[in-house]
């Protein structure tokens, strides 16, 4: 027996149920790497790059083109604390290179 | 009585499942405030009702695709053993995330029952969960509980009883947009045509995993049907190179991006409401604004160990003496109470001294773990390995590695067994081997009672600050020895680190006084059992063969000359005679050949030959060294009126001084692991080659900082 919800999973890396449709998140020219992004409070994913097996490890993690989140522990060219999805992570400076972010 | 029902705990690392598993079952599994305590699954049993149920608790997992050892554990069990029900530990106060998890159980189609845990900590934090509304639209029950004190857990286990054996259970299907709901309308029918793995997983569900990149599923399928499986391999591949160059995505993270939408919806059905504003920084968050701040957080950290340590030393010390003073007096009982003969010396020389020179260090041992306890259980651990990343990085490691030196003593007191399993949340093989090779270094709880010893004999004056230097350099030379495998034969790139912080509790005094209990009982026990079984074999490899009788006649008659003499200071020569015996027969014993036969290379580190024989003995566990020691001093002591103690023997002992001490304790801190740890490294590394390298490249290391330590300090006159 099956049960499909297919009516009501809509969310495409961009952060915006209203639009289903599947597009990418380009990141504007003030992107950074979470890794430098020292005081910036809240900000943006727009984009994740690295290795698939690291790009996995952060999608089930929720950290996503389009998540928003707070970063707790500035990183200054060194991990970095963030809370996302109600959550706190805390990310190295090699996974905090991979996250490039925009202020929100 | 009915069939037992198979039950497995599953969820989020430090969701609360091993609280839930020790509450049911009333083991007394070894829980903390930071993910990743649970590496292995444990099981146990209750009976509810009428009805037995077997509980199974799964390591913590966020996704079922499996990047870590600990987590190829959880969805083995899950899907090959497949048990009646899944309790899915769902953290309340943290829904979002964890609901993730539950998402992929409902795609795997197993019966389940969530078990909301934490509302108590949600409520606090203003989040109300509609549990009838995420039941009624995840379609399975949802039970608020709180596993710290029991609530609910009985409305659980009711819930459990009603869902399982032989019900049907609903498979979920989501949507994962267009691009990847075509490729799978493609390949599940394949799946299903030629039976890929369908007698173990839904076919959608090897589908996605497929697309997902999962490497075990993949190799799973291409065992099956290799040709099969790389046409599947090979549409996923189109697929990623479609979603590469059209939303520079990779398929799982746009799977994940369905299922967070998935999961969002759900919660915007009126099942979450927050009291308080979204964005709130919660006590937590503010608190770590300061504690892991770049500068000021090291500076709490250095603070928070020398207060632990100057607690340890400070208040358990009366406590350490009286247990001296009452193994004196057992000592002192057993010897007037007996007469002579082997029964009299092993129960001194290898029972008294030995198993009671390491009883004699349980106050310190149950303040240490107290102390620990406290950290662990308020998460401040978490926060010291986010703030060891980076030197751990630097050194070659990983930020998953801090966690495995903490639990095997990187504050003085662990186990490195434990620690060595604890290395399989890290996922690049060569940063695990390091990991494996140089948690041993630190001081667990066993090299402790050691360290101790030596350290009040030497520098009594200064014990907390000995002990916290010890904590520096057992964390210095390891890191320096990571770096020197890293550099040669474990070369390789090192991988990010990612860990979710738990947030600060106030740990409980019953949880407090369980933990500390816990592991102070396991130190009595294991004196009480494996370490009084190597001490009398000890005492007896010590004691035995004895001197032959041509020798003993050349001492009775020295005797009798003496005797005979009536010289007035007899009574002094007759103890330097019976000394001179006691010394030649430990000598003679087969402990004290291999101590002598050792001696040739030890004298450039500074170690005689009975040190040698506690070295060895250490092999087998490093509590003996104390007891060893305790036996091989206590048989070469034979004034009747001595009951001083171990650390006042060795301070008074020709072959001892500070240089000596200072390179027994390097030796002591850094020579091959014990027995039960080098075993646990050739499980976890697969292998025994890497057992061995720890044996030889640790012992090698710690000689040779012993032989500079000691030819150093005799070079500079401190011997």
């Amino acid at each position: 027996m099956t049960r499909n919800h297919s009516d009501i999973s809509c969310r495409c890396l961009s952060g915006d149920d209203a639009d289903c449709k599947l597009r990418k998140v380009v990141c504007p020219v003030d992107a950074l790497p979470l890794s430098r992004s020292c005081g910036r409070g809240k900000v943006k994913v727009c984009k994740i790059s690295g290795d698939r097996r690291q790009c996995g490890r952060m999608a089930s993690l929720g950290v996503l083109p389009g998540t928003k989140m707070e970063l707790l522990c500035a990183g200054n060219r060194r991990g970095c604390m963030v809370k996302v999805n109600g959550g706190t992570l805390s990310l190295d400076e090699l996974a905090a290179d991979n996250i490039f972010v925009q202020p929100v | 009585m009915n069939d037992p029902i198979q039950i497995a705990l599953a969820g989020n690392p430090n969701s609360g499942k091993t609280t839930l598993f020790n509450h049911l079952t009333g083991a007394r599994q070894h829980v903390g405030n930071y993910p990743g305590v649970t590496v292995d699954k444990k099981e146990g049993t209750l009976t509810h009702g009428n009805c037995p149920i077997n509980i199974v608790d799964l390591p913590g997992t966020y996704s079922l695709t499996a990047y870590s050892v600990e987590e190829l554990v959880a969805r083995d069990y899950l899907v090959n053993e497949r048990p009646d029900v899944v309790v899915n530990i769902v953290d309340a106060s943290n829904l979002e995330r964890n609901l993730y998890l539950t998402c992929q159980f409902l795609e795997l189609g197993v019966p389940m029952v969530i078990a909301l845990n934490m509302v108590d900590v949600a409520e606090k934090r203003g989040i109300r969960i509609n549990t009838k509304t995420l039941s009624s639209l995840l379609g399975v029950p949802v039970i608020p509980i709180v596993a710290r004190t029991g609530k609910g857990v009985e409305a659980l286990l009711e819930s459990v009883e009603s869902v399982s054996p032989g019900q049907e259970h609903l498979e979920i299907l989501l949507r994962y947009g267009s691009d990847i709901d075509q490729t799978l309308n493609t390949i599940v029918p394949l799946i299903k045509e030629n039976n890929l793995l369908t007698d173990l997983y839904p076919a959608r569900w090897t589908g996605l995993k497929i697309l997902e990149n999962d490497e075990q599923i993949i190799d799973k399928v291409m065992l099956t049907d290799r040709s099969m499986g790389q046409q599947l391999v090979d549409r996923g591949e189109k697929l990623t190179q479609h979603l590469q160059s059209t939303v520079d995505a990779y398929p799982e993270a746009v799977i994940a991006d369905h299922r967070y939408g998935f999961i969002k919806s759900i919660l915007r059905q009126g099942v979450m409401t927050l009291t308080f504003d979204e964005d709130r920084l919660y006590t937590s968050d503010k608190i770590d604004k300061v504690v892991t701040n770049r500068v000021v957080g090291p500076l709490i950290m250095a603070a928070i160990l020398l207060g632990l340590y100057s607690f340890t030393f400070n208040y358990s010390t009366f406590l350490v003496d009286w247990l001296d003073a009452f193994f004196a007096l057992v000592s002192e009982v057993v010897d007037s109470s007996m007469s002579e003969g082997p029964l009299k010396s092993m129960l001194i020389s290898g029972v008294i001294d030995g198993v009671g020179g390491v009883l004699g260090f349980v106050p310190i041992i149950m303040f240490m773990f107290f102390g620990i306890a406290v950290l662990e259980d308020s998460g401040y651990l978490a926060r010291v390995a986010f703030m060891m990343d980076r030197i751990f990085h630097f050194f070659g490691l990983h930020g998953s590695s801090v966690m495995p030196f903490i639990v095997s003593g990187g504050i003085a007191g662990g186990c490195a067994v434990p620690g060595v399993m604890a290395t399989r949340t890290l996922r690049s093989p060569k940063e695990r081997i390091a990991t494996l090779l140089t948690v041993p270094f630190m001081n667990c709880g066993a090299k402790l009672p050691v360290l101790t010893l030596i350290i009040s004999a030497f520098f009594s004056a200064h014990q907390a600050r000995y002990m916290f230097l010890a904590t520096v350099a057992a964390w210095l030379v390891a890191l320096l020895a990571a770096k020197f495998l890293r550099m040669t034969v474990l070369k390789g790139e090192s991988t990010p680190f990612v860990m979710e912080l738990p947030p600060y509790r106030f740990p409980t005094l019953r949880g407090l006084f369980i933990h500390t209990w816990e592991r102070t009982w396991q130190y009595i026990k294991k004196a009480g059992t494996v370490i009084l079984g190597i001490s009398i074999l000890l005492w007896a490899m010590m004691t035995y063969p004895g001197l032959p009788e041509d020798r003993t006649a050349e001492f009775d008659t020295k005797r009798e000359q003496i005797t005979a003499s009536s010289s007035p200071d007899s009574k002094e020569q007759l103890l330097q005679i019976d000394a001179l015996q006691a010394e030649t027969a430990l000598r003679n014993s087969y402990a004290g050949r291999i101590g002598i036969g050792l001696e040739s290379i030890s004298q450039f580190a500074g170690f005689d030959w009975r040190t040698n024989i506690a070295l060895v003995g250490g092999f087998a566990a490093k509590e003996v060294i104390v007891s060893t020691l305790g036996t091989a001093y206590s048989l070469g002591e034979v004034d009747p009126e001595s009951t001083t103690s171990l650390s006042a023997r060795l301070a008074k002992d020709k072959n001892w001084n500070p240089v000596v001490a200072l390179s027994v304790l390097a030796f002591i801190m850094f020579y091959a692991p014990c027995f039960v740890t080098v075993v646990a490294i050739a499980k976890e590394a697969g292998t025994w080659k890497w057992a061995f390298f720890s044996m030889g490249f640790n012992t090698i290391l710690a000689f040779t900082m012993s032989v500079g330590i000691f030819q150093i300090g005799t070079l500079l006159g401190f011997a």
